[in-house]
């Protein structure tokens, strides 16, 4: 790609329509991706203006550049790395006063500024205007008013970037602090030597920085440094009596006071904005809840619902063309039958499996960037908070876990609306709980067999344990792994306003993109290594009567690691010569939908013909059924999820919720068949008590011993 | 003595299970936690950076929207902004009545 003429990067706040100013200047031309070594997004693209390229930049939304959060440290060091020709900074005009605490810190950085007002519509409701000229000279630096959509601002907009962009011109504005704090620049300045920092933006930022205690810069002092730093330090905190990181920004909020009430002009001394009033009943406690539930209704069925003829159609049709049609052409070129089985079932079983998990993404993304972009998300994690506390997560992650009745790879995906590492962990754990669409057939087939009078009822049942288990797991995760509170938040109400069509696709079509990209990729080589093994054969002894020649047969590498692991299944009433229970076990890691196929093929013997009451000969009774049932809702994520954990969370979670799930799954299962099984063989029972016991105790002083040494890395 | 029984009844205080008010010079007002719904209160003292930097900062108004005991955050206007603000948060902000 050609270097661009000039390079521009867009800063704002969160929630002001930066993204919707990226996607006007760019349209198309965007890539999508991650900054290097972090998961905070990075969005690129580019736009040509009069014969001039341009690279834009979408930076992370942040409140400041204090450099605190991962946000921020990016954000900054894009900043002070790649020096871009233009900071575009988009402030939201119906929220002036705190946008421009960001300005102001780009201001003092002298770097190229650009100021954008956007929602002046909404400021206009509030019955707020603003003098941009006033504002303009306040700031000394260029700033313009953007209708969104509208050809001829949008214009103006390229025009404003264009020329900023090639005036390279600096913010000529110094911000004033209180007199005590300038005493101390000046001494700072006097003593520092800035030699050592090499290129920097400006001196007094960097005073400004040391002086707020910045980590990044504080290293590099030497020891007189250091000592003049802290004595001014000691006497600023004391005459203000506040922290001095707090007294600079208290300073510049005096600023921007100042300056507001000389730029604003307010029509209404009320500052009660129709949002407050939507707010007062959608946040009500007799209408919040329900209209919570109902909005969750909504996004449930977008989400399942309207995907799942989509996702029937897409196996359908891309089964006929990477299975079907390709059989078809590999026969015709006598391709030998393991090449034919690999590509089609293993390559073509792959694609059509990612491509069945497109609908339900593109849908919750639809979903997402349609609560995010009209307000209602922080509203709805302000409801949920509520009761997702209890079990120690924050209410945006009720979310991820109802999307996970649907599928788990798109809430695992899901997870990324939350802030904090430790919420979007624990969060990922938990939506296997809650049963998946594959295990919808699983339930009915097994549950129709076992309990034909009550089927629907026991799938009920299960749905509801799966419920009631994540909540128990959260409180034991609570206690033991994760033992800190979720991240004290404060999290910001904005204005309601409505989505914009375009706005929403592109969201979905990045996210769908970067699955498509990052994890299809992965995910198509687990299954394929999975088919594999599933195909894989090896000769053994095949058991046959003393009188004939000894005979050898092949079986598959998934019988044999099935029959190796159909002891750890006794307890929970899997008899030894039940083996074909294990091995569908095991395909349902492939697909949980699979182990519907594995019975229907394994249960099929030349004795009998007769499905059903083969699988309930074998299992030996209904208890032991449910049992099984109890595993399967609770034991290992299929591989695609698996995956989904390790490209969000890496491999160590990855593994951990194989192991984690697993072993809740047996100690679940095996202490409802024991339960059930205590009048035939108490003693037997007893046993397996005690070791159900012992296990758990052990399970709990490694994970608090384990979440000890978590809380200290995070 | 007196000095010692000082101590002690510190201590005992610490032993109750009494929290400490986070120090704050400006003297003992009430916090943002325990401001009436629908009042607007002044912030004279918040030493929790993050929201310093989001506008609650020394001196300005807050109007609580939002404050029921039972729940885990409330709702608080400043300026123009609209914030859920953790309880736990909104425990360490000292105000006083406007």
């Amino acid at each position: 790609m050609n270097k661009a003429d000039f390079s521009i990067a867009l800063i704002g706040n969160p929630n002001v329509g930066k993204t919707t100013v990226f996607n006007i200047l760019t349209g198309s031309r965007q890539t999508v991706g991650n900054w290097p070594g972090v998961t905070v997004e990075h969005k690129s693209g580019r736009y040509s203006f009069q014969e001039k390229e341009f690279q834009v930049i979408d930076l992370p939304g942040i409140y400041s550049l204090s450099a605190v959060t991962l946000d921020e440290k990016v954000t900054r060091n894009y900043i002070l790395q790649n020096k871009p020709d233009l900071l575009v900074n988009v402030v939201d005009a119906s929220n002036l006063e705190r946008n421009l605490y960001l300005t102001l810190q780009l201001l003092e950085m002298k770097v190229p500024v650009l100021v954008v007002l956007t929602m002046l519509d909404i400021a206009e409701q509030n019955q707020v205007r603003i003098g941009i000229e006033h504002l303009q000279s306040h700031l000394g630096c260029e700033v313009m008013a953007l209708q969104l959509f509208r050809k001829e601002s949008e214009n103006r907009l390229r025009e404003a970037i264009h020329q900023a962009a090639s005036e390279k011109s600096l913010p000529d504005t110094n911000i004033s602090y209180d007199e005590v704090v300038e005493d101390a620049l000046l001494r700072l300045q006097f003593n520092l030597d800035y030699e050592k920092y090499g290129e920097i933006p400006d001196k007094r930022w960097l005073t400004i920085k040391l002086l707020e205690q910045d980590e990044a810069y504080l290293a590099k002092l030497t020891a007189d440094e250091k000592s003049v730093l802290d004595k001014v330090v000691k006497a600023i905190e004391k005459h203000r009596g506040q922290q001095i990181r707090n007294v600079i920004a208290d300073d510049r909020y005096g600023v921007i006071h100042g300056l507001c009430r000389d730029v604003i002009k307010r029509r209404s001394g009320l500052r009660e904005t129709l949002s407050d009033r939507i707010d007062t009943l959608v946040l009500s406690s007799w209408l919040g809840l329900p209209l919570f539930f109902f909005v969750m209704f909504i996004v449930f069925s977008l989400t399942i619902k309207a995907s799942q003829p989509l996702v029937g159609l897409i196996n359908q049709g891309l089964g006929w063309l990477f299975i079907d049609k390709f059989t078809g052409l590999l026969n015709l070129l006598s391709a030998p039958d393991w090449l034919t089985d690999f590509m089609t079932g293993g390559i073509g079983g792959g694609l059509v499996t990612i491509a069945s998990f497109i609908p339900p993404i593109f849908f919750i993304f639809v979903s997402l960037a349609w609560l995010e972009d009209s307000g209602y998300m922080a509203r709805g994690a302000f409801v949920a908070d509520k009761f997702m506390r209890r079990i120690g997560l924050p209410g945006k992650a009720f979310i991820p876990l109802l999307v996970g009745f649907g599928c788990t790879v798109p809430a695992i995906m899901a997870t990324r609306t939350l802030e904090n590492k430790r919420d979007r962990v624990m969060t990922s754990l938990l939506t296997p709980f809650m049963s998946c669409g594959a295990k919808l057939p699983v339930y009915t087939f097994l549950a129709m067999i076992f309990f034909p009078k009550n089927a629907n009822l026991v799938v009920f049942g299960l749905y509801m344990t799966g419920i009631l288990l994540a909540m128990l797991t959260g409180l034991l995760l609570r206690k033991t792994l994760f033992k800190s509170q979720p991240a004290d938040f404060v999290m910001e109400l904005p204005a309601y306003h409505l989505p914009t069509l375009n706005g929403i696709m592109m969201h979905a079509w990045h996210r769908l993109k970067d699955f498509i990209l990052r994890a299809g990729k992965t995910i198509l080589t687990v299954i394929v290594v999975v088919y594999v093994l599933q195909m894989i054969t090896i000769p053994v002894k095949a058991k046959t009567a003393a009188a004939e020649p000894e005979k050898r047969e092949l079986i598959s590498l998934m019988e044999i690691a099935g029959k190796a692991i159909t002891p750890a299944f006794q307890p929970l009433g899997i008899a030894k010569d039940n083996w074909q229970a294990s091995v569908a076990l095991l395909s349902g890691l492939f697909a949980k939908e699979a182990i519907v196929g594995s019975l229907q093929t394994l249960y099929v013997t030349e004795e009998s013909n007769n499905l059903q009451n083969e699988i309930r000969s074998r299992f030996g009774d209904s208890v032991a059924g449910f049992a099984y049932l109890l595993f399967i809702l609770l034991y290992s994520p299929c591989a695609a999820a698996l995956t989904m954990l390790w490209k969000e969370h890496g491999k160590g979670w990855m593994a951990f919720a194989f192991g984690f799930l697993t072993l809740q799954a047996w100690m679940v299962a095996v202490l409802f068949y024991q339960v059930m099984q205590i009048g035939f063989n108490p003693q037997r029972s007893v046993f397996w008590f005690a070791v159900i016991t012992i296990v758990f105790i052990l399970q709990y002083h490694i994970l608090s011993v384990k979440g000890k040494s978590y809380a200290a890395s995070v | 003595m007196r000095h010692l029984f000082k101590h002690l009844r510190k201590g005992l205080g610490h032993g109750l299970g009494r929290r400490r008010e986070s120090s704050c010079p400006h003297g003992p007002y009430e916090n943002l936690s325990q401001a009436q719904e629908n009042s607007t209160v002044v912030i004279t003292c918040n030493n929790d950076h993050r929201t310093v930097e989001r506008g609650l900062c020394t001196g300005v108004q807050v109007k609580v929207l939002r404050n029921e005991v039972d729940e885990p955050n409330l709702i608080v206007a400043v300026g123009d902004a609209r914030y859920v603000l953790d309880r736990r948060i909104a425990h360490k902000i000292k105000v006083k009545e406007k």
